[in-house]
């Protein structure tokens, strides 16, 4: 019987331990991972005979990807709704949500359910909520209201169809910023502010010189966590609008799915879906490169 | 634990609420009272009659199934379950192709167009329902173009047994152009469709015609739109003899070109056809307001989309709202568009094969269609159903089954959804000004080509050469 040493017992341990977590990433997540990389490299149909048997196709379905022009409009549209919706606004407005209420604040508990509760409404009824807001003619909720200002009823999913879907993500997502950034706001000592005010330092200069700085590796897991999960946002969007008006909102997840489940090319899809995950696995190893900051 | 008034009230109020919903149930459940000797016979004996799972869809499709299913199930001594699927057509066709590809789609099923039998048939999803469509005496009653349209391409067996089919032609507010002064005569070619289009727009300042066009229209753009002008060349054929698409030809370019032409006149209107819905504006709103003037449509727009039960009613649609049939391109005779619609075919893999053929049989019977029919405002697909007692119940949709026998079709192959994307791609740059009709025909015959590689698609070589071969033979 082989003797193990304390040492090795206990890396034993950890390694049991996670064993099952590992498991079940690697099935859930790994597996799935491989199998739409070869699914990409076949021409997998769910009609035609390629459905009974499809046959190796080598890269040419990336080949046709990198040369379709809707691809590259579904990616630089996902950029720009990453960056308007996760990056700009959720930030910019949880930061400043989670910074209100690090202040003394009078009702303070209907501020934080205020904000918190869009996170808490399932994906699809957000958006059959904002298609009620957004909906045209005299009895969509936002024409209504601008109305009282003497504005004409507007089509806002087709005049502002990208800006739309902006705002919808951002409202939606500004609870899990409040969180995560209260939470780091948090973990700054107090004492350091106090160094600061005895040294006669501003408010601006205090939030800038140390807010700022030591919120860093907040700010970049925050950033780390919502561009990826905004980068595979799907049923929100796809409720919304579909993917159009031309084109207009037609995030990757709704490409893939277009690829997949309307025009039935699962091969495509997945190289589609592989693409997907290359480009966010980049900005992943990005933001964690950034993390390592050092304050 | 500290015991509070509040507190404690709650936690009593807790159980009787409990006690007393308990209570409720059991109270309605005893107060059905025990089933009569008689009635757990019968209800065994159901018990023992084989199950078959169908799959339905839409209100007025299940309205019109579940209304026949006592009857259907008598007279097949069987027991239906009736699955019912999400409403919208691509939704459904989606959800049973996922299922059929899974292994647990529903022993029978409706196929939404006839364009689809090809690709399922391919896919191994369709069982061969030859031998018994042979055998069954209402496929002889069948006109020429529905037996082909359910027919598989590839191999000429049939794979659905039609029930219904929709006739499409251009529908007009005759009530409004009259008024207007304008000709309500069927127009003999796409000129005179011009013409009266550009007299429309000058004399009433509305948008004159529809045809759906675009992206979000999805398939329709296809086959409410594009088929419509490709069918109107009398010599075009989608399919070569050698069962490949051809795009590359002057009637898909002649197509492509009048869409352009009426964009570029600002003849139809072109910003809803962009929204996430392209249809609702237009169809819903626009026609019925009379602000868009002829649209394409089948025989069930005068029922759902401006009947009395729809959501903005034409007054008196039967006489308000008229057909034209679609003008010729090159001189041939105006013509009826015909579609097989919700054809039934049986799930390859089902256990109950010899009781499905059965019941998909019974379903294209002249009093199922009839139901379907009225319900549904298309026609029953059977010559014959002209003879049945409850015919004359469809009023003028009547006058639609005469069309039948005339009418035209487009027979597609495998491959038809990426054929309709492709239609949808190009149609959708000619609407927003990034492709003319060359261009966009160009980008029709490169998609499909990308899609289904060049093998399935007729080189344009090869095109040159078959009409000079027809030349040839016709001198």
């Amino acid at each position: 019987m082989i003797k193990l040493t304390f040492e090795a017992r206990r890396q034993l341990g950890y390694r049991l331990m996670m064993a099952p977590a590992l498991l079940l990433m690697a099935a859930f997540i790994v597996f799935p991972a491989f199998y739409a990389f070869s699914l990409s490299l076949t021409d997998d149909a769910l009609l035609g005979f390629a459905a009974q048997e499809s046959s190796f196709v080598g890269l040419r379905n990336f080949e046709r990807l990198f040369g379709d022009p809707l691809f590259w409009n579904s990616l630089k549209v996902t950029l720009i709704f990453v960056i308007g919706s996760a990056v700009i606004g959720q930030f910019l407005l949880g930061f400043a949500s989670a910074l209100m209420l690090q202040r003394p604040v009078k009702y303070k508990g209907i501020f934080n359910a205020i904000i918190c509760l869009p996170n808490a409404v399932p994906e699809m009824v957000v958006g059959f909520l904002w298609i009620s807001m957004f909906a045209s003619g005299e009895y969509g909720t936002l024409n209504r209201l601008v109305a009282w200002f003497g504005v004409e009823p507007q089509q806002w999913l087709y005049t502002f169809p990208l800006l739309s879907i902006i705002i919808v993500n951002t409202w939606r997502g500004i609870a899990f910023s409040m969180i995560l950034l209260t939470s780091g706001l948090a973990s700054i000592p107090k004492d350091i502010y106090e160094a600061a005010r005895v040294d006669g330092a501003t408010d601006n200069q205090i939030f800038w010189r140390i807010t700022v700085p030591m919120m860093m590796p907040t700010i970049f897991l925050y950033m780390f966590i919502s561009t990826v999960t905004t980068f595979a946002i799907f049923g929100l969007v796809y409720t919304l609008s579909r993917g159009g008006p031309a084109n207009s909102t037609e995030i990757l997840g709704i490409y893939i799915y277009n690829q997949s489940f309307t025009a039935f090319q699962l091969g495509y899809g997945a190289s589609v879906a592989v693409v997907s995950l290359v480009v966010s696995m980049l900005l992943g190893m990005v933001y964690v490169k950034a993390l390592k900051v050092e304050v | 634990m500290i015991w509070t008034k509040q507190r404690g009230r709650a936690n009593l109020l807790l159980p009787v609420a409990v006690t007393l919903a308990v209570g409720l149930i059991a109270a309605m459940y005893w107060g059905r009272g025990e089933p009569t000797a008689a009635q757990r016979l019968a209800a065994t004996e159901a018990e023992k009659r084989p199950l078959l799972v169908i799959a339905e869809h839409r209100t007025a499709r299940l309205q019109a199934l579940y209304q026949l299913q006592p009857q259907l199930e008598a007279r097949l001594g069987i027991r239906l379950k009736i699955v019912e699927y999400p409403a919208p057509p691509q939704d459904y066709f989606t959800k049973l192709v996922t299922e059929l590809r899974a292994g647990n789609a529903p022993d029978v099923f409706t196929v939404p167009r006839d364009l689809q039998v090809d690709d399922l048939a391919a896919a191994g999803y369709l069982a061969d329902l030859t031998a018994d469509a042979e055998q069954w005496s209402g496929y002889a009653q069948l006109p020429e173009l529905v037996k082909t349209l359910t027919r598989a391409s590839f191999n000429e067996h049939v794979y659905v047994i039609p029930s219904i089919v929709a006739v499409e032609q251009l529908y007009y507010r005759h009530d409004l152009l009259t008024a207007a002064g304008i000709s309500t005569a069927q127009p003999q070619n796409w000129q005179e469709l011009l013409e009266r289009s550009r007299e429309i727009k000058q004399k009433m300042q509305q948008y004159p015609l529809l045809i759906p066009a675009g992206l979000t229209w999805g398939m329709g753009s296809y086959t409410e739109g594009l088929r419509y002008l490709l069918a109107s060349f009398q010599h075009y054929q989608l399919l070569n003899s050698q069962n490949q698409y051809v795009l590359d030809d002057n009637a898909v370019r002649q197509s492509f070109g009048f869409y352009q032409t009426l964009v570029a006149e600002q003849l139809m209107p072109v910003q809803p056809l962009l929204n996430p819905e392209p249809w609702v504006i237009p169809k819903y709103e626009m026609f019925p307001k009379g602000q868009l003037l002829i649209t394409t449509c089948g025989s069930w727009c005068p029922v759902f989309d401006w009947g009395p039960g729809s959501r903005n009613p034409i007054a008196d649609v039967a006489n308000a709202v008229r057909t034209w049939k679609f003008p010729s391109a090159d001189g041939g005779q105006p013509f009826a568009l015909a579609s097989v619609v919700y054809a039934w075919g049986v799930n390859a893999k089902s256990r109950q094969q010899p009781l499905a053929r059965r019941l998909v049989l019974a379903l294209g019977e002249n009093d199922v269609a009839l139901a379907y029919a009225k319900q549904l405002g298309n026609v029953p697909a059977r010559l014959d159903a002209s003879q049945h007692p409850d015919f004359a119940a469809l009023g003028n949709l009547m006058a639609d089954h005469a069309l039948l026998k005339d009418a035209r079709a487009l027979r597609t192959t495998v491959g038809s959804n990426a054929m309709m994307a492709g239609v949808a791609q190009a149609s959708e740059a000619v609407l927003t000004g990034r492709a003319d009709g060359e261009r966009a025909q160009q980008m029709l015959y490169d998609y499909v080509v990308n899609v289904l590689g060049a093998a399935q698609v007729e080189t344009p070589d090869l095109a040159a050469a078959e009409r000079n071969g027809k030349g040839e033979s016709d001198d």
